[in-house]
């Protein structure tokens, strides 16, 4: 299942919005009288009557530098944070097994195990559709997995099993039990028939019953 | 050693407030950029953007075409806070809690549509429509019949069965009303 951080986003948000709305609020005090009320306040604020070519033009020398710095920061900031906005699943890495001197016997792809375990998943009665991602190591491992469960199932029946027969196929192959499973479950729902429908069983039982 | 995932139920992303900030500052950085790259080289501002930065640069602090400007970004600046501060509603809604460490989860529209589609399997339902809310489902049942009771009964029951399976971590209160249809 990829993610994508609600953090980072929030971060982002707040900082970009805040220096927004402080830029804005600093050019419209301009047109207050914020400078007759506070005059000490007039090395920081805007004078209404300067122009703007001006005061660009009276500190020309630095503010070239400095504005072009900030642009092609905020230009790179604002492509990073699109490039966040990709959805990443967590970061997962080889299973080194070791014994009980710490010394490695060997070491397996996750992607193995996964596969491996979502096989399992679909062997489940009820789940159409399964797939696992494990991480953490073998010392600590962690399970994230996506079942979709038949519209005729019982999904919190299935939804138990699944996460039991992981945590025990996990325990089994790499001796610990992970340390967390997660587990999303997607409900397929098929729409009610309007025309009458019979099940290949039901058909079966009617032709028993009538010979 | 890689990280633990964060949980499953999480608040939104907020995607869309991201993808907005993230534009307007990839456009404004970047046409800054080429202004200030291309004044660099040459000395001169590019042509095409002379007149704008001309009657920019003849513009008072107080004039109304500042303030207009400093209004849009302002407002946009507090909708992106709102944005990020607003906590929002999850879209995966904690199922089935048992002794094992970590979560199960369903999203709410599919827990939606699951029993939208089991209220329509009730006998005289024409269609219903379903909302999963905090601490309530809202299901509205659509039926020419006459007897509204006998549906209401049955579609109550079979979303309070269909709730039961799922078993919420946090309970669900289902809210059943029919309107009848002619």
């Amino acid at each position: 299942m990829r993610t994508i951080s609600g953090r980072r986003n929030r971060a982002a948000l707040l900082l970009g919005g805040g220096l927004m709305t402080i830029a804005a609020l600093w050019v419209a005090s301009a047109s207050t009288p914020l400078l007759d009320m506070w005059p000490e306040g007039a090395p920081f604020l805007p004078h209404g009557d300067s122009v703007l070519g001006e005061t660009v033009a009276a500190n020309g020398g630095l503010l070239l530098p400095a504005a072009s710095a900030v642009s092609v920061t905020v230009a790179v900031a604002g492509i990073l944070l699109l490039v966040a906005q990709f959805p990443t699943a967590p970061k997962r890495s080889a299973l080194r097994i070791t014994d009980g001197d710490d010394r490695l016997l060997g070491s397996v792809d996750p992607g193995v195990l996964e596969r491996a375990l979502t096989d399992a998943m679909k062997d489940v009665s009820g789940v159409t559709d399964a797939s696992v991602r494990l991480g953490g190591g073998a010392g600590a491992p962690w399970l994230r997995a996506t079942v979709t469960v038949a519209q005729d199932a019982e999904a919190g029946w299935v939804g138990e099993l699944v996460r039991r027969r992981l945590t025990d196929d996990v325990s089994t192959v790499l001796g610990t039990a992970p340390v967390r499973v997660d587990l999303l479950i997607r409900l397929r729902s098929v729409r009610a028939p309007h025309t009458a429908q019979l099940r290949a069983s039901d058909a079966r039982n009617t032709e028993a019953a009538t010979a | 050693m890689s990280a633990t995932p964060g949980r499953l139920t999480r608040r939104p992303s907020r995607v869309l407030p991201a993808v907005l900030l993230a534009i307007t500052a990839i456009a404004a950085g970047g046409f800054a950029s080429w202004l200030l790259a291309a004044y660099a080289v040459d000395g001169a501002w590019p042509d095409p953007a002379v007149g704008l930065v001309s009657e920019a640069a003849r513009m008072r602090l107080d004039a109304v075409p500042i303030l207009i400007g400093a209004a849009v970004l302002g407002l946009l600046g507090i909708g992106l806070v709102i944005s990020a501060i607003v906590p929002g509603e999850p879209a995966l809604r904690e199922i089935l809690a048992d002794g094992t460490p970590g979560q199960t989860a369903v999203s709410r529209r599919d827990v939606a549509l699951r029993l939208q589609r089991s209220v329509e399997h009730v006998d005289g339902v024409q269609g219903a429509r379903v909302s999963v809310r905090r601490k309530r489902v809202d299901v509205v049942v659509r039926t020419p019949v006459e007897d509204t009771g006998t549906v209401l009964r049955r579609s109550r029951s079979s979303v309070e069965e269909g709730l039961e399976q799922l078993r919420p971590v946090s309970p669900l209160r289902p809210r059943v009303r029919v309107s009848r249809t002619r």
